[in-house]
């Protein structure tokens, strides 16, 4: 047997801890829901040019904000992560805190974002679109709130998640879960890195 | 594929996870991935849309390459991991196809029922 094929075989035999491999088929399962979300947006986007018109009234400023915002707390929750293998529980509950701010952070953005643009008009439904006969135009912003909507709901749940963990951490238990947490964060993260392109840079 | 059992709470750390794999620099990645994020935010403003988008998604993609290997540590992993994500993308793949003709088939000028 030569040297790559042991090296393929160790691989395969080497032990994944139960959390990490429940998480990566947690985040599968994620990766269809937002994947199939994003494919249909595509290919619509690609049918129908005049969406474009429709993502220029999006704030790429606030998208790229929370973008910031969003690897940022990336890297505050993997620090974390880090200090809680040296069993550092000050630097892991200063580190949370980070993350639970940055998801804060990111939703009051989301919220000033959604209030701009509903008193413009655009809403899920979009009414006034439709009664000018705008259908597919009204078919962008009902795509925008189901695939940010969703990212959002995602992100409350994982400060929620969070903020029990740091509880735990706090009496000295659960330290590996800092990191899958932290695993759960990264996908939100991944996938805003695909939303804010879509939605915020291609016009 | 063996698991560990990491529920007992007697045992907080046990030394398996604690050299399950290393940390690679963060702080470097981090600031690579907001100098790609700057620069998708450029080339936003200098390609024509069709070519824009592509390098936007290049970058996307390349993104996610850092936050993946690094931050959520597959480098670390084993093989079989990367192929539970490739399966995932294969599938996503084939609904992407499967669905195509159903969208590119409908009238640009789609009017809904009243």
């Amino acid at each position: 047997m030569d040297t790559t094929h042991q090296s393929h075989l160790s691989m395969n035999l080497k032990k994944v801890p139960e959390g990490r491999m429940g998480l990566w088929v947690l985040i599968a399962g994620e990766l269809v829901i937002f994947g199939g979300l994003i494919g249909c947006y595509l290919e619509y986007r690609l049918r129908y040019p005049q969406w474009s018109a429709m993502a220029a009234h999006t704030s790429t400023f606030i998208g790229a904000l929370n973008t910031v915002v969003l690897l940022c707390s990336s890297y505050t929750i993997v620090r974390a992560h880090e200090a809680a293998q040296r069993r550092d529980i000050p630097k892991v509950l200063t580190w949370m805190s980070c993350t639970i701010a940055g998801g804060l952070m990111f939703l009051v953005d989301k919220g000033i974002e959604y209030y701009r643009e509903i008193n413009e008009g655009f809403t899920f439904t979009s009414p006034m679109l439709q009664q000018a006969g705008d259908h597919v135009g009204s078919l962008f912003w009902s795509f925008y709130y189901i695939m940010t909507g969703l990212h959002g709901t995602h992100v409350l749940v994982g400060m929620i998640v969070m903020f029990i963990i740091m509880m735990q951490v706090k009496n000295g238990k659960n330290l590996h879960r800092v990191e899958l947490a932290g695993m759960y964060w990264h996908m939100v993260d991944l996938i805003w890195i695909f939303l804010f392109p879509l939605l915020y840079i291609a016009k | 594929m063996e698991t560990i059992n990491q529920n007992n709470d007697n045992v907080i750390y046990p030394d398996a996870v604690h050299e399950y794999h290393g940390h690679p620099h963060y702080g470097k990645v981090l600031l690579s991935l907001l100098a790609l994020l700057a620069l998708s935010l450029v080339i936003g403003y200098i390609f024509s849309p069709a070519w824009a988008i592509f390098f936007i998604f290049a970058t996307a993609v390349w993104k996610t390459s850092l936050v993946m290997r690094n931050f959520m540590h597959l480098r670390y992993e084993p093989l079989f991991l990367f192929m539970v994500i490739a399966a995932v993308l294969l599938i996503l793949f084939a609904f992407f196809l499967g669905v195509y003709p159903d969208i590119t088939a409908v009238p640009r000028d789609v009017t809904l029922p009243r």
